[in-house]
């Protein structure tokens, strides 16, 4: 049986790599082949899902790891 | 050129839909209309009519079997109805929604219901034929025939098609929320 993981959530930290890395929401949208309002509903943390394709080109334009884009927290 | 394809098939399935179900709805009024007519004629009120065998041997038989045609009638009307509005989704691009599969659930019970009420006319039909005794049980009119097990195979598959768009519209609910 899986645990129960209510009350547990994904952060999404896309707003500190953006700062990071002095670049803009529409600029990483146009790099990565996103559209704006995708990578604005990721970056406020209202996706269901995330593909690993979206995970890749994310870590390739932001220099970064998965872990870094995405942590675990408990409320 | 595949997609053009398509379309035009939409298009076609579409306004061939929209034609039946326009084409059972005024005949299923016509069937209606006539309802009035076999009662009054069984009273004996319309000369030509009242002489009918069939009125006169079971009126309440004649007056069912043309009442049970009006509803077949409306019945598939409203069929054809649901066809188009799924048919119009997929034209749209959207087929995939919890509206469709509860449509093709209503179309499964409205086929369903088609069938059994042309049993009952069948056994009507017998019935009447019994009375007049003039051999004419196999003298059909609208070729109706109890073994037909193609409708009830068409019903099947409709129950079956439901709960596919039903998965369906549940995977097409997962995927708005991916990124």
């Amino acid at each position: 049986m899986p645990a129960d993981d209510e009350g547990a959530s994904i952060i999404v930290k896309l707003d500190d790599l953006l700062h990071a890395r002095r670049m803009t929401l529409t600029e990483l949208a146009d790099r990565v082949g996103l559209t704006l309002a995708n990578l604005s509903i990721l970056k406020t943390g209202k996706a269901k899902a995330i593909r690993f394709s979206t995970l890749r080109a994310i870590c390739r334009e932001l220099q970064c790891q998965p872990g870094d884009l995405l942590i675990y927290e408990e409320d | 050129m595949t997609e053009s394809h398509k379309d035009s098939l939409l298009m076609f399935g579409q306004t061939v839909a929209r034609l039946l179900q326009w084409g059972c709805a005024i005949v299923a009024g016509l069937f209606l209309l006539l309802v009035p007519v076999v009662l009054l004629a069984s009273r004996g009120v319309l000369p030509g009519l009242s002489e009918s065998d069939a009125i006169s041997a079971s009126p309440i038989s004649a007056v069912a079997i043309v009442g049970m045609l009006a509803l077949i009638l409306a019945a598939l009307s409203h069929f054809f109805g649901k066809l188009r509005a799924i048919v119009a989704s997929a034209s749209e691009g959207d087929p995939f929604t919890p509206e469709n599969a509860k449509r093709l659930t209503q179309m499964a019970w409205l086929f369903l219901g088609v069938k059994l009420l042309t049993v009952l006319i069948v056994a009507l039909r017998r019935h009447l034929a019994g009375l007049i005794d003039q051999g004419a049980a196999g003298d059909s009119v609208l070729g109706f025939s109890l073994y037909d097990l193609d409708a009830f195979l068409i019903v099947v598959v409709l129950f079956i098609l439901a709960r596919i768009f039903r998965h369906g519209a549940d995977m097409r609910d997962d995927l708005v929320g991916t990124v």
